[in-house]
């Protein structure tokens, strides 16, 4: 199959089990890879109902079958599971090197199933797979984990694991490849602690066939004019924090959990400061021109001491604006914790927002936590941080994310998230699709399932008002469906994102893999399907409309800064539109026929 | 002097797109396949992860890889300036691969294979910030690049 391995690996890691089956074509046609064919999967074998922490639940690893294929940016896979945050179907993305390597050893697809008795990790070296003890490394954070499994396996092994919050069932736990690299969201990393799952490491050396190599070839031209883009020279030297300027420019940088929309310190936390401060080199991803990776270190005279990646914007924003911390190495710090302890720094940050609300507003006190946490308290914040990831005292209670915290102290309205998972950095009073898109994503708070910069803040294509409903259901149905296929595709969704013309060249380069025509139009159709699939599994656990909301300070509250000041998200009137133009009933429900359609029932 | 891949290791991003690339000038007639653990270039990381450097054949004057080979399958071609490795002659014995302190020879298929210099080189083409060159041979640049891959070992 061109793209495709055309193989699919199964442990079960009950009876220690491992067989390989043969990928099913029309399967991999109609839902293509990476989110798209492990939802399906998931849809076709999970006993729904399960107990994401249970050894019931299934853990996929995917990648797609654009991965290793020289289109843009082509070095990504997914960890598709039930959600132990969300208790939705959620596809949690990386990059690294690791997905490159899991390709290459022959596989489109690995799938997890059961619990291990004691910890154990994954090695598969091509065709040879073994489940191997790892009793010596459980409790070790990620990079000594990253370490000793490369020396025990081979020098060119690439090894994706969980650290101490994955093990102790942090709902917000992830799974870091390559050292340094996450796939962050949704607690994917408990679900595999749950398993006793400590590591998959990974050796290949197979290829990856294609139809149509000439057509790829071009791949290094687009590369060429993605990079002479305004926003893509941007990104290749300021990394992701770039936006730090851009969302403070807007108005819709979330500042002190959502309460305002513009932080002041921006400047101490932005892509021209890691340069000046933190920075070693930038780097790239496997397979991307872009380089929008950072490799930092603390400076020796600095109060906190460390290496690693990052931080990204994601985290300038979650654990900088959101919790008033303006102190580059105190946040450059965090980054590393909740890489190291293998945590998501964007619920981590999230659930500080909260805590510190809480706090704010006396609804929590010192005693409860054993330490006092107002705004911008970065030292009790490291301390908080480790405790979560260990489990140790109040640290037990965070771990359980900030939806519960909230209602357990009597505040259920300072969550700033939706269906339990804390949102990304876009404030979406001033980008009202932005709050739609959340709304209805299917595993809540998540800027991965689509974003409203380009068309709300850039206006590309073309003009658009971030702070009225108008055209923003329709906007966010193609943001949602394109992104869908990008990430079926298992490749990085930022090239294709900053480009207008985005969709097209995906669908192209896909034509080029599999040697069988897409438009536009085929490739936003798959997305449309996988985004559906998705929405009928929730649906069937019971999600509905009563589930796609905002929290009050978004929908109630005016925005206090500059653009978009006294705005909030005209939710349920956009929510309306947004369901009938999905062919949903008006709760929400996708109907019997729309699924039909779709080659869904 | 005839031509080598050059590389400037400041500009090099660690993202493997000259390895992909260039395996695809090496698969099976009529098959098109991505196998960059077959590519004449590979991209390797120090374990600290800063530093990243690519290893491809410097065409070096008196080849050690040469010297080393018993069945004399390794030749310097006068007029290109290439190291050439007669596939035919090749016993696999892998002493080529021993000799070469640079790290730019690797065994496919039970052979040993090294870049040759394409006419227009994949990995040149692949490479989005110009870490790669298709440069004239020179004994300074190579002697640099060369100590490179002493210090950033396979």
């Amino acid at each position: 199959m061109n793209g495709w391995m055309g193989a699919i690996l199964r442990i079960d890691l009950t009876s220690g089990a491992i067989s390989k089956e043969a990928l099913d074509p029309e399967l991999a046609r109609d839902y293509v890879g990476g989110r798209g064919l492990a939802v399906k999967i998931l849809f076709d074998e999970l006993k729904m109902d399960c107990d994401p922490l249970r050894p019931e639940n299934m853990l996929i690893f995917i990648n797609g079958p654009l991965t290793v294929t020289g289109a843009l940016c082509t070095g990504r896979y997914m960890v598709v599971t039930k959600s132990p945050l969300t208790g939705t179907i959620c596809s949690s993305n990386s990059g690294g090197y690791f997905p490159a390597a899991f390709k290459t050893a022959g596989y489109d697809v690995i799938i997890l199933s059961g619990k291990a008795e004691k910890p154990v990790y994954l090695w598969i070296d091509d065709d040879n797979v073994e489940l191997r003890d790892a009793s010596t490394i459980w409790g070790e954070d990620t990079r000594g984990t990253y370490d000793t499994i490369r020396k025990e396996t081979h020098k060119e092994a690439r090894v994706a694991c969980i650290g101490p919050a994955g093990e102790n069932l942090v709902r917000y736990a992830a799974i870091i490849n390559d050292a340094s690299r996450a796939a962050a969201r949704s607690g994917v990393g408990a679900v595999m602690g749950s398993k006793n799952l400590k590591a998959v490491a990974v050796r290949g050396t197979k290829g990856v066939k294609v139809a149509d190599p000439e057509e790829l070839l071009r791949s290094t031209i687009i590369a060429d004019h993605v990079k002479k883009a305004d926003l893509g020279i941007a990104f290749g030297e300021f990394g992701t924090p770039l936006f730090v300027d851009v969302m403070n420019a807007n108005n819709i940088m979330p500042t002190k959990n959502f309460q305002e929309g513009f932080f002041e310190e921006g400047d101490e936390i932005n892509g021209a400061e890691i340069i000046d401060r933190t920075l070693v080199r930038s780097k790239a991803c496997y397979g991307c021109a872009l380089n929008c990776g950072r490799n930092t270190r603390l400076p020796e005279d600095a109060k906190y001491q460390g290496r690693g990646d990052g931080p990204e914007y994601e985290t300038c924003f979650s654990l900088g604006s959101n919790i008033c911390v303006g102190d580059l190495e105190a946040l450059t710090k965090m980054n590393y914790l909740c890489n190291e302890m293998g945590m998501d720094a964007m619920d981590a940050g999230t659930t500080l927002g909260t805590l510190m609300e809480l706090y704010e507003k006396g609804l929590i006190k010192e005693e409860d936590m054993g330490l006092p946490l107002p705004w911008g308290d970065a030292e009790n914040a490291i301390k908080l941080l480790t405790m979560i990831a260990k489990c140790e005292g109040f640290g037990r209670e965070a771990a359980m994310g900030g939806k519960y915290l909230a209602d357990k102290y009597g505040a259920p309205e300072v969550f700033m998230g939706s269906k339990s998972q804390g949102f990304a950095g876009y404030h979406p009073r001033g980008m009202v699709g932005q709050g739609l898109l959340y709304a209805t994503s299917p595993e809540g708070g998540n800027h991965t399932t689509g974003n409203t910069i380009q068309p709300e803040i850039n206006g590309i294509p073309g003009p658009m008002d971030p702070l009225t409903s108008e055209g923003k259901a329709e906007m966010v149905i193609s943001r949602q469906d394109e992104t869908a296929f990008i990430e079926a595709c298992g490749v990085c969704l930022f090239p294709y994102m900053l480009m207008e013309e985005g969709t097209e060249i995906i669908a192209e380069f896909y034509s080029a893999v599999v040697g069988v025509e897409h438009s536009e139009d085929d490739v936003r159709k798959i997305g449309e399907r996988v985004f559906n699939l998705e929405r009928l599994f929730n649906h069937r656990l019971g999600f509905t409309r009563k589930d796609d909301t905002l929290p009050r300070r978004l929908t109630q509250e005016p925005h206090s800064d500059g653009i978009g000041e006294g705005n909030v998200v005209p939710l349920e009137e956009m929510l309306d539109r947004y369901y009938k133009l999905r062919g949903w009933s008006k709760e929400g429900i996708p109907t019997d026929e729309k699924m039909k359609e779709l080659g869904i029932l | 002097m005839g031509m080598r891949i050059a590389f400037t290791e400041e500009l090099c991003t660690n993202c493997h797109l000259c390895s992909m690339f260039c395996s695809l000038a090496f698969t099976k007639k009529g098959i098109f396949e991505f196998r960059p653990s077959i590519a004449r270039i590979r991209v390797v990381e120090n374990e600290d992860d800063t530093r990243y450097v690519a290893h491809v054949c410097l065409q070096c004057e008196s080849p050690a890889c040469a010297d080393a080979c018993p069945a004399e399958a390794i030749t310097k071609d006068p007029e290109t300036g290439l190291v050439m490795i007669d596939e035919d002659e090749c016993t696999g014995c892998e002493m080529c691969i021993d000799a070469c302190e640079f790290d730019c020879l690797l065994m496919v298929n039970g052979k040993a294979v090294k870049c040759e210099v394409c006419d227009d080189p994949l990995c040149v083409r692949a490479c989005a910030v110009k870490a790669l060159e298709l440069a004239e041979w020179d004994e300074e640049s190579v002697l640099e690049q060369g100590e490179l891959y002493k210090e950033v070992r396979l």
